[in-house]
């Protein structure tokens, strides 16, 4: 190791952070270098006297009282805040999640069991007469028969904290065809399969 | 309360926790904030803002290092985000230094002698008083330095050769800490 060599690794040594070879490189040449000797020990002086003096000059200094005060207050008001924050998240999370509860069991409740189809009986005499003696058909030929209807449906949407359970009304449209046996008894129904 | 322990204090809130760590750590980061920016008022507000900081991330702090280094590692963030914000800071450098030149050997009283280091310091640039204040008040080693400023440890060396340099020519002869009057001093303490 030369003179430049060990100013470049001078800190480091001072701090004690160099490698066993570089230390013992190190070593090596403070033992034949005065003036590398003297850089050291006038690193070691230099960060005394200047710790010392930094020290020194500050040493008056303290925390102001409001400082303190505004930071032990300021811990509490988080330790508030987070409760707060907390209730907060309760309050969003638990009146929702209570309504969508209810929500989800009037709708297992209407949606349970198999799908099914639902008969609609209609009364269709006075139409069937008026679509055969329209067409010039005697009441016995078939009948072809269309029709449309409105349904009621019922439709779920969240205001608010409430689900509301809303009526309306679906447009259905069918068709079919009569067939009258010519008895007047016969019972003048349609029978419509509609999906619910 | 030992470093864990205060950290699990400071998790759970605990006002008992702040206070112990204001007690035993305020005054020591004040004097560093104040170094490092040289206005007392900014760096009351500066610790301010650095404990309040660490209150709200003290999850994030994995007992790695000590709190005070993790602490102090907060401070210098800060400090130089404020200098970024601020853009420059104007120190009346020449009335500190007519007033420091204007006194003669005998009356450099100690306080006298922090004022004159105090105005040599601000001289500095913030890069070279930022090594300094790690190097020298901080105790930091290189790669410990290197590490908190995200540079080098080349870059620190250099940095403090140049620092130290520029101390010296703004240190008034009385007050030189790099001639051999010091070792004696040094010495008798």
């Amino acid at each position: 190791m030369n003179c430049r060599r060990f100013h470049d690794e001078l800190f480091e040594y001072v701090d004690g952070t160099l490698s066993a070879d570089e230390l013992t490189a190190a070593e090596k040449h403070l033992a034949e270098c005065e003036a590398c000797r003297q850089a050291v020990e006038k690193e070691r002086r230099l960060a005394s006297a200047l710790s010392s003096r930094l020290r020194q000059s500050t040493q008056s200094l303290t925390l102001r009282p409001e400082i303190r005060r505004n930071i032990v207050t300021a811990s509490r008001k988080r330790g508030s805040a987070l409760i707060d924050l907390w209730k907060y998240w309760v309050r969003m999370a638990v009146i929702p999640g209570a309504a969508l509860l209810i929500a989800g069991v009037l709708l297992a409740g209407h949606f349970s069991g198999t799908r099914r189809h639902e008969t609609v009986s209609v009364p269709v005499v006075p139409l069937v007469s008026e679509v055969a003696s329209a067409a010039g058909n005697s009441p016995q030929a078939p009948v072809l028969v269309q029709m449309s209807y409105r349904l009621p449906t019922r439709q779920f949407h969240q205001e608010g904290n409430l689900v509301v359970d809303t009526l309306v009304d679906e447009t259905v449209d069918a068709d079919g065809v009569f067939q009258a046996s010519g008895k007047e008894t016969i019972s003048p129904k349609l029978e419509m399969k509609t999906p619910l | 309360m030992n470093d864990e322990e205060l950290a699990l204090a400071l998790k759970d809130q605990d006002s008992a926790a702040v206070r112990e760590l204001l007690d035993s750590y305020g005054d020591r980061l004040l004097r560093s904030a104040f170094l490092l920016c040289g206005n007392e008022t900014e760096a009351q507000d500066l610790v301010q803002e650095t404990f309040l900081e660490a209150i709200r991330s003290v999850h994030r702090f994995q007992g790695r290092s000590s709190i005070y280094t993790w602490l102090h590692a907060i401070l210098l963030n800060l400090t130089r985000q404020h200098r970024r914000a601020q853009k420059r800071i104007v120190y009346d450098d020449e009335l500190v230094g007519r007033e420091v030149a204007d006194e003669t050997p005998d009356q450099l009283d100690a306080q006298t002698a922090s004022s004159a280091l105090q105005a040599a310091f601000r001289k500095l640039s913030e890069a070279h008083r930022d090594v300094i204040v790690l190097r020298y008040y901080e105790n930091l080693k290189i790669h410990e330095i290197a590490d908190r400023l995200g540079l080098s440890e080349g870059t620190v060396k250099s940095r403090l050769h140049y620092a130290l340099e520029q101390l010296q020519k703004f240190l008034p002869g009385e007050l030189n800490l790099f001639g051999p009057g010091d070792t004696e001093e040094i010495q008798k303490q």
